[in-house]
């Protein structure tokens, strides 16, 4: 599992390094601005590296080439959620950091200290679900095929939401009756969303012929 | 022990079948896997690997159930695929960084020695190497965590004459040790001619032979004769034929033709080919 893991810390390093500049670019901008859309913009991005990762292991055929070191499927699926993990956490710092710098140099403007750590802590939720939907297929199927799946998902998604934006009043209620709790709940919805994904693909990755 | 035992190895796709193969490997051998395109090399290979699932068989590696502790199976067994697939941002260095964290029983100087003897550079980008350089990187690789046995498909297409000899005197080293063995599948059938103790004819899904090679070179000859000559030999002693304008060939089991007849010694690749044709 360290072999893996320190492979996909090479190819993040290679192929990914880009990311993290942007999470810099876009935290600058927001202790300029104040604008929170520039905190979830780059961490919904990372969350697209583990996609990257497979599309570059397909191309090198990795994937099949794995198979002959001792790794199981177990391992080399683990391995992507992890680093997603990793990588997300380092994009919270980084954006945590832009907010202590902002309160330092702007003090008392823009977001009180509870509204910032609302945002700091619904951040990563943004950042997990991308690949929580996206990895189960990719994993089931290959990168080309997983991506067709991933938009079939999106599609449904929009619906179910357009669907609902018809009861916005009774949602809101429904919101408000949760209160303080609702950050709490939606985090520990993602993370059983995310450990579900992780039990699919692992299933999926291990019934999969290469 | 034998280092690899296969029976009633059996996986059916669409337009191809692998029909109930039967292989024993004894431990300190070398055994050569010689088929066509497309005679289920590589899908034998993927099934002792795992990697594809089997419609029925069994698979013992070291007798144990290759299904079973496969992780701890593979720290025992060195691969080398057609396709050598390290990510193409890796460097050797890095590649051997990642595989002393992988293998328990990692040697990274034997690695770096390899390295040295191919000529391949420790510093340079996989996606930059020749399909020779990948080669002998996997090969590196697979020889360097003290394996007992050694599956290399196609492992010596796209070297160089050269190298290709440097790495069968490296793997006939190799089999010094009585407990090391190799599986190798290859079409250059010259190279396996001066490697293998066993040999093991595949054509289309199905195996025609497995024998020692030494005794399949005593076992059968060739002859040149007159086509009636040809058609007067008993049939079974004939296992392929060819008849042209000037004559006939044909490869004759030595023992079932008339005493005096003039036989000829054979190579493995002028049986594999006559054999391969009278199955057609």
């Amino acid at each position: 599992m360290k072999g893996l893991l320190l492979k996909e810390s090479y190819m993040i390093n290679k192929y990914c390094r880009m990311y993290l500049v942007l999470v810099c670019i876009f935290g600058a901008v927001f202790v300029i601005s104040g604008n929170e859309f520039m905190m979830f913009y780059p961490v919904v991005l990372t969350g697209i590296i583990p996609m990257s990762l497979i599309s570059y292991d397909e191309r090198s055929k990795w994937y099949v080439y794995a198979e002959a070191f001792p790794y199981s499927r177990k391992q080399i699926v683990s391995a992507k959620y992890l680093i997603t993990l990793f990588y997300l956490l380092a994009a919270v710092v980084i954006l945590a950091a832009a907010g202590v710098i902002k309160s330092v140099l702007f003090p008392g403007g823009g977001m009180s200290i509870k509204e910032y750590l609302f945002v700091v802590s619904t951040v990563p939720l943004a950042g997990l679900f991308i690949p929580s939907i996206m990895l189960p297929p990719v994993f089931k199927m290959g990168a080309e095929k997983g991506r067709i799946v991933y938009y079939v998902e999106i599609f449904a998604i929009a619906l179910i939401f357009g669907i609902f934006s018809e009861f916005q009043a009774e949602l809101a209620r429904w919101l408000a009756y949760f209160g303080s709790l609702i950050v709490p709940i939606a985090i520990a919805g993602m993370l059983l969303l995310f450990g579900i994904s992780w039990m699919l693909s692992v299933k999926f990755y291990e019934r999969r012929e290469l | 022990m034998n280092a690899l035992e296969i029976k009633g190895l059996t996986k059916a796709y669409r337009d191809f079948r692998l029909d109930s193969l039967d292989l024993v490997l004894p431990s300190g051998c070398i055994m050569g896997l010689i088929g066509e395109n497309g005679a289920g090399k590589s899908t034998t290979i993927k099934l002792i690997l795992n990697t594809i699932r089997r419609d029925a068989g069994t698979i013992t590696i070291m007798g144990k159930d290759n299904r079973k502790n496969v992780q701890l199976m593979k720290e025992d067994v060195g691969i080398v695929l057609d396709d050598v697939g390290f990510p193409e941002c890796l460097t050797g260095k890095q590649v051997g960084k990642i595989m002393r964290n992988t293998y328990r029983n990692w040697d990274n100087k034997a690695y770096e020695d390899y390295l040295r003897k191919f000529s391949v550079p420790m510093d340079k980008e996989f996606k930059d190497f020749s399909r020779g350089m990948k080669m002998k990187l996997g090969i590196a690789v697979a020889m360097s965590h003290d394996p007992k046995l050694l599956i290399l498909d196609e492992a010596t297409s796209g070297l160089d004459p050269v190298v290709r000899d440097e790495v069968v005197e490296m793997l006939n080293e190799f089999t010094r040790d009585e407990g090391h063995s190799i599986l190798i599948s290859s079409h250059i059938v010259s190279d396996l001619e001066k490697l293998c103790d066993y040999i093991a004819f595949l054509h289309k899904g199905k195996l025609l032979l497995c024998e020692e090679k030494d005794a399949l070179l005593e076992e059968f000859g060739i002859i040149h004769c007159a086509p009636e000559t040809l058609r007067e030999l008993d049939a079974s002693a004939v296992k392929g034929k060819k008849e042209t304008a000037y004559g006939a060939e044909a490869i004759v089991k030595r023992n079932a033709v008339p005493v005096g007849m003039d036989v000829s010694p054979i190579g493995i690749e002028e049986l594999f080919v006559f054999m391969v044709k009278e199955g057609k």
